[in-house]
């Protein structure tokens, strides 16, 4: 139970901090962190599957676009000193929460629910597949979406 | 077993943050990742609301919810892109060319 009060004080914290970073690039590198601890509670919560798809998807996808669109763009910002403390904690936090986590005993203090991963999709694919459907087409508008904004347009006179 | 309240009132505060992000800050890159944020907030709920009611609609709801964040970031960024193009900056003060 303890576990989920860290965890959501700690996404709490890092969604402040990213909130109000001054850097883009840092504000980005905590959202990561809360997004982490966000996953380690839906974990808690009974859905280790969709814990990982967060992870996969926003951390390893989307804030990873966020970052490669804050290199294209260079902003110019003044070098500063690194601080190492706020990393080295973060590091070291989620360090001891996974070896938490992966003591034997603590694996069904964590997983109260029995959800399993063959009733989502069943139920993805039979009362939601028109939902589907309509995400892979919302996908490929986005797509398209995006091709369109990037190309370069030529000038008509 | 944690209480619905406090669950659902992490899900509030995390969602007020982003709120509070996206009508702060001047940055466009910013305010994309507060609207992120906003969205983490409400799907975490729904996570929340359906492992306290043992049913899993909305355990779908958060995969269709993953679906839509990965399309607003895809469209949002191209419009980042182009407008980085147009003005040289990210200050969404600089696009004040519409008013009266």
């Amino acid at each position: 139970m303890a576990f989920f009060y860290v965890n959501s004080f700690l996404a709490v914290f890092f969604t402040s901090l990213a909130i109000t970073s001054t850097r883009s690039l840092h504000a980005l590198l905590y959202f990561m962190a809360s997004i982490i601890s966000i996953a380690l509670c839906i974990y808690y919560l009974g859905s280790p599957f969709l814990a990982g798809l967060l992870v996969i998807i926003y951390a390893g996808a989307i804030i990873t676009l966020f970052v490669f669109v804050v290199m294209v763009l260079n902003l110019k910002r003044p070098v500063e000193n690194a601080k190492p403390f706020v990393p080295i904690l973060i590091f070291s936090i989620f360090v001891f929460e996974f070896l938490f986590l992966l003591k034997k005993e603590n694996f069904g203090l964590v997983l109260e629910s029995k959800i399993s991963h063959y009733d989502l999709a069943t139920i993805l694919f039979t009362k939601y597949g028109i939902l589907v459907e309509v995400a892979s087409l919302l996908l490929l508008a986005a797509l398209i979406a995006a091709f369109h904004l990037g190309a370069k347009h030529k000038k008509r006179v | 077993m944690v209480p619905l309240e406090h669950v659902l009132f992490f899900s509030l505060l995390l969602f007020s943050l982003g709120l509070l992000g996206a009508l702060l800050r001047k940055n466009l890159l910013m305010i994309l990742l507060s609207i992120e944020i906003m969205l983490n907030a409400g799907a975490f709920s729904l996570i929340a609301i359906s492992s306290y009611l043992q049913d899993i609609d909305g355990l779908a709801m958060f995969i269709f919810i993953l679906v839509v964040a990965a399309c607003e970031v895809a469209v949002g960024l191209g419009i980042v892109l182009k407008y980085y193009a147009k003005y040289r900056t990210l200050d969404v003060d600089a696009a004040c060319e519409l008013k009266g």
